[in-house]
């Protein structure tokens, strides 16, 4: 068992899991950056979705590069602190939990 | 063929004997520690995996059956339904696998709580994986009790012997199970889809009944989108499985409603094929089976000829028969439902959710097509009030009334449904007419003589010809609107009511008017905050807090009695004041309740909860003994500024407490005699000046050098429901 598998279980099990989720999909949605890979999505279908051909699975690839780079810096940062937390403060207890 | 690839399984069976009864452990007690689990599971890991590190990933590779690392099990019943490929997924939410395969197998097994542990004592090996295996489909069965008798199989005739086949004996435990369920009620023990599907809609109605609202609101919204209707496939998907599948895979393993959940998600929810707990995993509806989006779950929903799957991250179904996500509004009803009781569950909010119309909407937005654009430095929004006779108290007020972000979005968007039919006496919709006059495009100025016969009759004290004073203006007009509010909201259930089951909420409708600190009405979801004041014993240090809501928060700007006589200088040393622990002195004692004496004590008043509107109010009328006095001292005041020094849980990280100043109320004159005047942000950067009926444009630094009487912030950023 990896020690990020034990994490993913962890922040599951806790509910901090849904709630990092959350917080990440409010800040998105609050700087814009969902209505910019709305916009985006758009304008690549206008481009190639002619025809039935173009599927969600292109768009997403091609889209996916893009959007990770309009993805803030702050949000990247508050996010990264707001897991730190969570884990330092729940350390002891992933420990006992690692142990065997 | 299907013996072959169970061999190995079985064998699984035997080497890890402890495994599979750990699993059943943990799921026993629900209330078991994850470190228990973790711990369990490591053993399992150590003993098991490093042995035969792919075989756990083969089997379920050959057969999406996974009953070790699983309590999910599926049966692959081609034969069971017509259409030949169907496979009846159950899902058993923690195990009591075993009992049924006992009696099914015709082992002669009691189906009680200890066969749980024969499982992993096999003795022919291949009966017990059928037993397991036989276990699931027995739960489908029972489940899709109804399915199988609409196929019009014969009930219970068993077609080969137990252990001889899987496929058989598979065949033969969905019949036989779906024999018992006519017969016998589901075994209380035995954790199957039955049961998740009760806690979910145990829960589901339990919500419903704490919120009356959301069940109309759900309704409005189920009949705006009810031409969502997903794909073919997922209709006649629907059709064969009804939604109960989806409702429970949902609820547990995409928002987990409840701490079973969430350890059962926990333990179970990661890739069949690599063991991830990925960023985004599928769970296929048609069998147990979980895997990464791309390759993983397409490559099992070719191979099964299965067609939906379930993003668990964010619930959105996905059929791979037409490569899409697909939009079912029943299944949404259900998933919003879902949503909502992890929300209460984890008691966090709601999360961000893209506006969909109603019918109503959708027809108003329709029937008007014009649309009114904004631009920058247009006058619109922006109207001058006539002085009806020493009435500025009453236009400042109005003026950051109206420009108050949260309070015209309500009114704008046509919140307020006045419950009774004497709509000229509700001030609140007196304060809807003004806001569609104020944005009419027409420039002349206002006359606000309804309003203000609305106020002096609901508000006594204020009328009358004489000035008044604008604080008191403003909170009167809170009060009024919050009683408004209330009362038409009362008349509104009770005109529903009386239609439906009679006038049941009478009595809480009643009781919430007298308790403003829980009630929802507009006025309390934007300017109500909680006060924390804590009085600590000077003699034993016990703290005795108690809460109070606010509309305001009125600082004082004279001298202090302490501290030197310091006079504040500024907005932020008027609250380091305010929030300061102040000692009540020799001639205030409080009786403390753990000295049970009366005590010296000192009292410190902190923020515990912010509303999005803050209001300070500077108290510049000094009304002493000796004498009345205006005090014009200048306060400095800032454009935006963070509260959170200022709040009970400094802590509290989760919160955004930065606020910026929209309109600043000013008081030229004595005080007897004066006259007020208005800032207020129209747009971001543009401030006007109102004076009665005269709007001058302002600027920023004309605001923030005004003397400032009351001062309006707004939260910048909103918390969701």
């Amino acid at each position: 068992m990896t020690v990020s598998n034990t994490v993913d279980q962890y922040t599951v099990l806790s509910g901090d899991r849904s709630k990092i989720k959350d917080l990440l999909c409010n800040r998105l949605t609050e700087c814009g950056w969902r209505d910019e890979v709305r916009l985006l999505c758009r304008t690549i279908l206008l481009e190639k979705g002619t025809g039935n051909s173009f599927t969600v699975e292109q768009l997403i690839t091609e889209v996916t590069p893009k959007a990770r780079t309009l993805v803030p810096d702050a949000v990247k940062k508050e996010l990264l602190m707001k897991i730190r937390t969570i884990l330092t403060e729940n350390e002891s207890e992933i420990e006992d939990a690692e142990e065997p | 063929m299907r013996l072959g690839t169970l061999s190995p399984y079985s064998h699984e069976f035997k080497k890890s004997e402890n495994r599979p009864s750990s699993y059943l452990i943990s799921f026993r007690s629900q209330s078991a520690k994850v470190a228990k689990i973790r711990r369990k599971q490591r053993k399992c890991d150590k003993a098991f995996v490093p042995s035969q590190p792919c075989t756990k990933r083969t089997k379920t590779k050959e057969n999406s059956v996974d009953s070790n690392t699983s309590v999910l099990s599926s049966a692959s019943s081609s034969s069971t339904y017509s259409s030949g490929s169907a496979v009846v997924a159950g899902i058993g939410v923690g195990v009591g696998n075993n009992k049924r395969p006992g009696a099914g197998v015709g082992r002669g097994t009691a189906a009680n709580e200890t066969v749980a542990s024969s499982a992993p004592t096999p003795t022919p090996a291949t009966t017990t994986t059928t037993g397991a295996l036989t276990s699931a489909a027995g739960r489908c069965a029972a489940f899709f009790g109804e399915a199988v008798a609409r196929g019009g199989r014969g009930g219970g005739a068993g077609v080969g012997g137990a252990g001889e086949s899987a496929t058989k004996a598979k065949k033969e435990e969905e019949q036989l199970t779906k024999g018992q369920s006519q017969k016998s009620p589901l075994n209380a023990a035995d954790f199957s889809i039955v049961r998740s599907l009760r806690t979910v809609e145990k829960l589901a109605t339990e919500l419903d009944a704490n919120v009356s609202a959301t069940a109309s609101s759900t309704a409005d919204a189920s009949s705006a989108v009810m031409s969502e209707t997903g794909c073919r496939h997922y209709q006649s998907y629907v059709k064969e499985h009804s939604y109960d599948t989806f409702r429970v895979i949902d609820a547990y393993f995409a928002a987990c409603v409840n701490r079973d959940a969430r350890e059962k998600k926990a333990i179970h929810c990661n890739c069949f094929e690599c063991g991830s707990y990925g960023i985004q995993l599928y769970a296929c509806l048609h069998c147990i089976y979980f895997g990464c989006r791309g390759a993983h779950i397409t490559s099992h929903l070719r191979a099964k000829k299965h067609n939906v799957a379930l993003e668990l991250s964010h619930g959105t179904l996905y059929c791979y028969a037409c490569r899409d996500f697909i939009y079912d509004a029943r299944s949404r009803e259900y998933a919003l439902i879902n949503r909502k009781l992890e929300a209460k569950d984890l008691q966090k909010s709601l999360g961000w959710q893209p506006w969909i119309p109603t019918a109503k909407e959708t027809n108003l937005l329709l029937a008007n097509a014009r649309r009114r654009l904004v631009r920058p430095n247009q006058t619109i929004g922006l109207r001058g009030l006539l002085n009806l006779g020493a009435t500025c108290f009453m236009n400042c007020i109005v003026q950051a009334l109206v420009h108050t972000p949260l309070l015209s979005d309500y009114f704008m968007s046509d919140r307020h449904d006045c419950g009774s039919k004497s709509s000229h006496k509700c001030l609140v919709c007196e304060v809807s007419r003004l806001f569609q006059e104020f944005y009419s495009g027409s420039r002349s100025p206002l006359s606000l003589h309804r309003l203000l016969h609305l106020i002096w009759n609901h508000a006594k004290h204020l009328a009358g010809y004489e000035q008044q004073d604008a604080h008191e203006f403003f909170i009167a007009t809170l009060d009024v609107l919050h009683r408004h509010c209330v009362k038409a909201k009362a008349e509104h259930e009770n005109k529903s009511n009386s239609s439906s089951s009679g006038s049941g909420t009478n009595s809480s409708s009643s009781s919430s008017s007298h308790c403003y600190g829980q009630c929802n009405c507009i006025i309390d979801q934007i300017f109500t905050g909680m006060l924390q004041s804590d009085v600590v014993c000077q003699a034993c240090n016990g703290v005795s807090t108690t809460f109070d809501p606010f509309w305001d928060i009125s600082l004082d700007l004279g001298e202090t009695t302490t501290h030197g006589g310091v006079t504040p200088k500024t907005l932020i040393d008027c609250l380091e004041r305010y929030t300061r622990a102040e000692h009540l002195g020799s001639a205030a004692k409080i009786k403390c309740s753990t000295c049970k004496s009366y005590q010296e004590s000192t009292k410190q008043f902190s923020l515990r909860t912010l509303p999005s509107v803050v209001s300070f109010h500077l108290k510049r009328f000094e009304h002493s003994a000796l004498i009345d006095r205006k005090i014009s001292s200048f306060i400095q005041f800032p454009v935006e500024f963070d509260m959170t020094p200022f709040m009970s849980e400094k802590k509290n990280a989760y919160g955004d407490f930065r606020f910026s100043l929209y309109a600043v109320v000013n008081h030229v004159g004595t005080i007897d005699t004066g006259h007020y005047t208005a800032y207020v942000r129209h747009q971001k950067d543009t401030w006007v000046k109102c004076d009665d009926h005269v709007i001058t444009m302002a600027s920023l630094k004309q605001v923030l050098d005004s003397e400032g009487y009351l001062l309006f912030y707004h939260k910048n950023v909103l918390e969701y429901e």
